[in-house]
């Protein structure tokens, strides 16, 4: 035990500061070994606790004691020269603040999962909008998908005077989603909710015609792409009343599909384009994107819906982009300091001068 | 006030030079084992101390048989001494006024 806890209370003596372990380092190491024979004798095991326990304590005591040294240091310093002090905060603060707030963003906009939605990994949507058909057709592959939903998003309401947008939605767009919608009918969402709250249950006119608001959808879901969010929820099979000119054949339908245990993304890619080839051929086209595809599917769990390939793309611009704004800050910050160092360099080399006239 | 581990090492550098190991002994003999200074503590408050310029590092070794050639002795600066004579005063004052209550109360 003796022997373990040495070995412990070695380890943690070399955690210590670089100044602390210079000057105190050997000492508090040789009183640790002179002592713990002594200590085990006297208090036991919880005295060889004890003595490891003070030094794991001690360690960021230190740590903590050196950093305020240097911010008494620093603001010494900066006291002396507030215009160099304002300049490297800026600079710094600037140089920092900005690509934080940048990733603060592509943390909230690119990596977020979709709010309120289950199992987002296994949420796949269509990269361009398609047509009904398609998605009745994919909706067959129970074997691929074990729910598949369309919606048409960004579609302009008019709630009593208000206008609001939102989506169509097929029958199992919340079933999909994995969120829990009370009931079927027009479902306004949360926040849409908390500005009228006396909507609920209630008729109220949309578009000019009364409907019932049966649901609230959760907090912060709005709808399957919130960077076009959706305040209402209005079913497809209500589309003659809302939209009438969109026919079924209008490539205006977003599909969201959930895969089921097993499929990897890849086989859901492949068996969407052989569907989409064999619609083809029925007469119907879908999108064909630059690469020939007829579908393209791309993670549909994310606020944004971004292919796998494309990210590392942002990432790798961004690094650049916010190495460039720091050695910008820091370059900006070097020069400041470089000034004043020529400065003083001249002033003192006056000094010097004058004073061998003054004693000549 | 004087934090408790920096005058029990303030007075037990009042008599003689110490190394931190006599130091620690000298701590836990005076108060009866009833305070034992742990080596990190210690150190780090033997660091602070220097920081503040109430101890020093000594450079004169004591006779060549009492040496440990492996430890660094420490003594009081004279701003030592004045902080440990001014604690010492406050603490009779307070002991003083302890008494007076006591007898008062009898």
């Amino acid at each position: 035990m003796i022997r373990f806890c040495l070995l412990i209370y070695r380890r943690l003596a070399r955690a210590f500061p670089h100044e602390f372990q210079i000057v105190y380092g050997t000492d508090v190491v040789q009183l640790g070994e002179d002592v713990i024979e002594e200590i085990a004798r006297h208090h036991g095991v919880f005295g060889l606790l004890r003595l490891v326990a003070d030094l794991a304590w001690r360690v960021p005591m230190e740590y903590l004691s050196e950093i305020k040294q240097d911010v008494i240091y620093a603001m010494r310093t900066l006291r002396k020269s507030p215009g160099i002090a304002v300049a490297a905060v800026l600079s710094l603060g600037l140089g920092i603040g900005v690509p934080t707030a940048g990733f603060s963003e592509i943390n909230v906009v690119l990596l977020r999962d979709l709010p309120g939605a289950k199992d987002p990994k296994r949420l796949l949507t269509t990269e361009a909008s398609t047509t009904y058909a398609h998605y009745e057709r994919y909706r067959e592959h129970r074997e691929l998908f074990s729910g598949v939903t369309a919606y048409v998003e960004s579609v302009p309401f008019k709630f009593e005077h208000e206008r609001v947008f939102g989506h169509l939605v097929s029958p199992e767009y919340f079933e999909v989603i994995g969120v829990h919608v009370p009931a079927d009918g027009v479902v306004i969402s949360e926040r849409f909710w908390r500005e009228h709250p006396d909507v609920l249950e209630r008729s109220v006119r949309l578009n000019g015609r009364l409907v019932t608001i049966a649901g609230v959808a959760p907090k912060d879901f709005l709808g399957a792409k919130p960077v076009l969010p959706a305040d209402v929820f209005v079913p497809m099979s209500m589309k003659k009343d809302f939209a009438p000119e969109l026919s079924d054949n209008a490539k205006a339908y977003s599909v969201l599909m959930r895969l089921q245990p097993g499929v990897t993304e890849k086989t859901a890619n492949a068996a969407v384009e052989t569907i989409a080839r064999q619609l083809d051929g029925e007469g119907f086209d879908a999108n064909r994107n630059r690469k020939g595809q007829r579908v393209g599917l791309l993670p549909g769990g994310r606020v944004v819906p971004l292919s796998r390939r494309t990210l590392p793309v942002i990432f790798a611009f961004m690094g650049t982009l916010i190495a460039l704004i720091l050695g910008i800050a820091c370059t900006n910050l070097a020069n400041v300091l470089l000034a004043r160092a020529a400065g003083r360099g001249k002033r003192s080399r006056f000094d010097w001068r004058s004073a061998r006239a003054g004693s000549g | 006030m004087l934090k408790t581990n920096w005058f029990y090492i303030l007075l037990s550098l009042s008599g003689q030079e110490q190394h931190g190991y006599g130091i620690m002994n000298d701590v836990l003999e005076s108060t009866s084992g009833q305070i034992r200074l742990w080596p990190a503590t210690l150190y780090g408050t033997l660091k602070r101390l220097i920081d503040e310029g109430l101890i020093e590092e000594s450079d004169e070794r004591p006779a060549p048989e009492l040496d440990d050639a492996r430890r660094r002795y420490y003594r009081l600066t004279p701003a030592g001494k004045k902080v440990l004579d001014a604690e010492s005063e406050r603490l009779e004052q307070l002991v003083g006024i302890l008494r007076k209550r006591r007898l008062e109360a009898m």
